[in-house]
């Protein structure tokens, strides 16, 4: 061994005199504030970690809620055609000084072509429905009074226009030519009966004394049949009596 | 709170969960070992000081990743140990001449204590680095060789040959100012 225990104290002494070296105080100071600041960036940074790691979470169970959510109701086929319409319309997509000049797709015009035929034959068929229900009625009616009392016909076929119009819907404007086309059609039906009849009334009438109530009928006899010949004694009296 | 008998570890580990104070004692505990450890092996003062600054600094940076396997001196002096490797040595500054002569000889000879602190520093200079950062980490701590061998990255085995050289060769170097209690100039080896 080189060196004794009496060189080794002696060197450790004089070491520890002469260790006499301190940090300034400004740098104890720069240190000790570092650890403060370090500890509260430290909390500040635990705290941000925890709400990043929360807000990942909600945006996940929310996004997972809204998949499932909306997967679970998908739009069927026409409502896609509705809620995904076609490029083209999106890249033609009006003005808003121009809002009519719609540049609509094919699809979208087979579509509404579609929909007018499907409610013009609904309406067609409505037409036709009630044509025929008032034409088997009508017919009924004028069996039933032809083979009655001959004098009533007159007062069946002068009241059916208020019946039927009276049945006719309200809610159906367009409906009154349809009604009147109806009416002569069942009167044709009826043409032959009722032309006598009203003829026979007015004779009636006139015979009677009743000129005004005779000239009434034979207005209406004129409307109803223009074409069926009249006796020429009715309409000469008639003619006579005009003014 | 009574700080002082608490460990180096748990204190440590007091300030990664928030107390300022355990901090604090930890650093009027290990300040001054710490810094002179910086300062005896780098001549220049302000780089010095920045060394040390930067030590600290890395230990509160790392203290929430401190973990309790290894001791709190061997872990802080390691980091301490990097930063002056990594500063300074690739640097090594050539130590200001010392004529041992003036320093015997100076008209300071009433001082005589300041002179033998002066004779000690100008020997301790003349060391190399590795073994002087190992003389200085026996002197300074209470680390044990296999703990210094931690901290400097060496073999126990180099550890405990730089630390015998660095002392033959500061009371050889002590010696030839005519200090020591008994110095015997035949048995006196110089180190490699």
């Amino acid at each position: 061994m080189i060196n004794d225990n009496s060189d080794d104290e002696f060197l450790d002494t004089l070491y520890k005199q002469s260790a006499l070296e301190k940090p300034p105080a400004d740098v104890d100071k720069q240190i000790l504030a570092l650890a403060k600041t370090n500890h509260q960036r430290n909390r500040f940074a635990m705290t941000m970690n925890l709400q990043r790691v929360l807000s990942v979470a909600a945006v996940m169970v929310l996004s997972v809620y809204i998949f499932f959510e909306v997967g679970g109701d998908r739009p069927t086929r026409m409502d896609e055609e509705f809620l995904y319409p076609d490029k083209s319309i999106l890249r033609s997509s009006p003005s808003a000084t121009q809002p009519e000049n719609v540049d609509m797709s094919g699809k979208d015009q087979a579509i509404k072509q579609f929909k007018n035929k499907e409610a013009k034959k609904s309406a067609e068929r409505a037409m036709v429905e009630y044509e025929n229900n008032a034409i088997g009625e009508l017919a009924a009616e004028a069996q039933e009074q032809s083979e009655s009392d001959m004098s009533g016909l007159s007062d069946v076929v002068s009241s059916e226009p208020s019946v039927e119009l009276s049945a006719t819907p309200s809610s159906a404007p367009s409906s009154a030519p349809v009604l009147m086309r109806q009416k002569l059609k069942a009167e044709r039906a009826l043409e032959p009966a009722n032309a006598e009849a009203m003829l026979k009334e007015i004779e009636q009438l006139l015979a009677s004394g009743k000129l005004e109530q005779a000239k009434l009928v034979y207005g209406q006899f004129k409307l109803l049949f223009p074409e069926h010949p009249v006796p020429v004694f009715i309409s000469d009296f008639i003619d006579k009596h005009k003014n | 709170m009574d700080h002082s008998t608490k460990t180096d570890e748990s204190l440590m580990l007091a300030y990664a969960k928030g107390d300022i104070a355990s901090f604090e004692a930890l650093y009027l505990r290990h300040k001054d070992p710490l810094y002179r450890y910086v300062v005896r092996q780098v001549s220049d003062l302000d780089l010095a000081h920045d060394l040390y600054q930067e030590c600290w600094s890395r230990i509160i940076k790392a203290a929430n990743s401190y973990s309790h396997d290894s001791k709190w001196t061997t872990w802080a002096y390691r980091i301490a140990h990097n930063l002056v490797v990594d500063h300074y040595r690739a640097f090594k500054p050539v130590d200001p001449e010392i004529d041992p002569e003036s320093v015997v000889h100076s008209p300071d000879r009433l001082h005589e204590q300041g002179i033998l602190l002066k004779q000690l520093n100008y020997c301790m200079a003349r060391l190399p680095s590795v073994q002087l950062e190992v003389f200085i980490l026996s002197q300074e701590t209470d680390l044990t060789l296999k703990m210094i061998s931690d901290v400097v990255e060496a073999s126990h085995e180099a550890v405990k040959t730089r630390l015998r050289y660095a002392r033959t060769a500061l009371q050889d170097c002590l010696a030839k100012f005519g200090l020591g209690p008994k110095k015997s100039a035949t048995d006196s080896g110089t180190p490699s």
